[in-house]
């Protein structure tokens, strides 16, 4: 009798926790085309079907505090409209999204966005990203977190202070140009095998790896200047410029 | 004197082309040899023949029927060379020359044509070529403030062909190494104006950056420029980032590896 007790206080706190963290966050972004999110802490964004920002199991995050209650809370960033925590404005057609708390508060948060809105994200000074089957156009930049895309097309501007960047891209897209750089941290690439590109490779102290057969034409005879070695090859014939540099890293440039 | 003697002497002295000793010996050896007397008798009678023959004329009526003859065989002859005549002829001088000059008006056509041609597709492309880099130099000027990072790039790698610039492009990448809100701009800005290394805009623009640019990738490549170009003035905002706390080693190291170059 004591145990069928136990267990039943068990499972009602797990339903509650499990309910507070199953709650999720939705925004309408009709009329959007362009979504900026400012945060300092690990975030991992996917591609959703539906036209909405998501914020995926935001529950845990939600100011529980029994003394805030009728109290609201403050930030020195801006102001929280969304109850989470974020302050979102919009621009025309570029919505502003803030994190407000600082890293040490909020942990793994989980943003769904369509799959075409083009993406811009500061990472902070510790925030790290993870994209996954975006078709839009993404940049991102930051300091020590790395940085991963998955199943992605570009155009692609992503840079990082000394974090690592690995972009596996499904296909690419050929409007625009890609440039992925990071400054001591790795870059590390996957393209598809026929993918027509203007390669630009450059490690400045460091080296640069590839299983792509590059033709690099450089003429007799020049003189190296510094450590200015620049790696220039087309790929399939040449397309869109993709740059992949780092200044003490290595690039990996993987053929699938 | 011998019988063989005789005999070879013979005629000589029938002729009487003889030395008068000799032709006596002669006919005194004739007056005792029988056999010699008879070959004398016969040889003077041989020669007495042939002198008596009458020398024998051909009729006349064999020249004319030779003649005849020969009349006749050209007659036959003459159609053939008539045909001769023909073949020779086969070979038309007047038409080859025609030809000729035909083929070559032909071509001298096709090259004074060509050429003129030429000489306009020439003007063309030149005309085009200035209205593209206008154009870009338009679009340049147009996308490089795009909201997009990958067209703000896309921007600045138009510049890649230009050869001289105009100033307001060399401005706005300027403005775009020093201050765009993204490291990857200003990074593709510093490459870009590094083709011009010409400029003294340009010039003064990196030294300004050195100084106060943080991001190391972009203090490397600016670092690069001006070490490429041998910029003097350089030198002391190089020294300036060897004594600053916040910079990289790895940068520290390029700075370093610079000055040597310079000096």
């Amino acid at each position: 009798m004591k145990r069928t007790g136990i267990i039943i206080n068990l499972m009602a706190f797990l339903s509650f926790v499990f309910s507070y963290a199953q709650e999720d966050y939705t925004k309408n972004l009709n009329g959007i085309s362009k979504v900026y999110i400012e945060t300092g802490t690990k975030v991992k964004i996917t591609a959703g079907s539906s036209n909405v920002l998501k914020f995926n199991n935001i529950g845990h995050n939600k100011t529980n505090n029994e003394r805030a209650e009728g109290l609201k809370a403050v930030y020195s960033g801006g102001a929280d409209n969304t109850g989470f925590g974020f302050s979102m404005s919009q621009e025309g057609s570029v919505l502003r999204v803030k994190d407000l708390k600082s890293w040490m508060q909020r942990k793994d948060l989980q943003i769904e966005l369509p799959k075409t809105i083009d993406i811009h994200i500061d990472c902070g000074n510790l925030g790290s990203v993870t994209f996954e089957g975006f078709s839009s156009e993404i940049e991102v930049n930051s300091t020590v977190g790395n940085i991963t895309f998955n199943d992605v097309t570009g155009p692609i501007t992503a840079h990082s202070e000394t974090g690592t960047i690995n972009v596996d891209f499904v296909n690419v897209n050929q409007s625009s140009p890609i440039t992925v750089h990071s400054s001591t941290g790795s870059v590390d690439v996957s393209l598809p095998s026929n993918t027509k590109a203007d390669l630009e490779l450059r490690s400045t102290m460091g080296t640069v790896y590839t299983d792509f057969e590059l033709k690099t034409d450089a003429p007799d005879g020049m003189k190296v200047v510094g450590a200015n070695r620049k790696i220039e090859s087309k790929l399939n014939g040449g397309g869109v410029n993709i740059v992949l540099r780092s200044s003490t890293g290595n690039v990996y440039l993987r053929k699938k | 004197m011998n019988c063989k003697d005789i005999e070879q002497d013979i005629l000589d002295f029938i002729d009487g082309e003889l030395a008068t000793d000799k032709a006596d010996k002669i006919k005194k050896h004739i007056g005792t040899c029988a056999n010699c007397k008879a070959f004398y008798d016969e040889t003077v009678a041989l020669f007495g023949a042939f002198n008596k023959e009458e020398q024998q004329v051909p009729s006349e009526s064999l020249r004319e029927g030779f003649y005849k003859l020969l009349e006749e065989e050209k007659q036959l002859l003459n159609p053939k060379v008539v045909q001769f005549n023909k073949q020779e002829k086969a070979f038309p001088w007047k038409r080859a020359f025609q030809v000729a000059a035909s083929i070559i008006f032909l071509f001298m056509g096709y090259f004074l044509g060509s050429h003129k041609t030429g000489k306009d597709a020439n003007k063309q492309i030149i005309a085009l070529q200035k209205e593209t880099n206008e154009l870009k130099e338009g679009m340049v000027l147009a996308m490089i403030e795009n909201q997009s990072v990958s067209k703000r790039i896309q921007a600045v790698n138009y510049t890649e062909g230009f050869e001289k610039p105009d100033v307001k492009i060399l401005e706005a990448l300027i403005e775009r190494m020093q201050y765009d809100g993204n490291m990857n701009v200003r990074l593709a800005a510093a490459e870009a104006l590094s083709e011009f290394p010409e400029s003294i805009m340009v010039k003064d623009a990196f030294i300004e950056a050195l100084t106060t640019q943080k991001s190391p990738s972009l203090q490397i490549a600016i670092i690069q420029f001006l070490v490429k170009i041998q910029e003097k003035r350089a030198i002391a905002p190089m020294k300036q980032l060897l004594e600053h706390s916040d910079t990289p080693d790895f940068v520290k190291e390029q700075v370093n590896d610079g000055i040597l170059q310079i000096i």
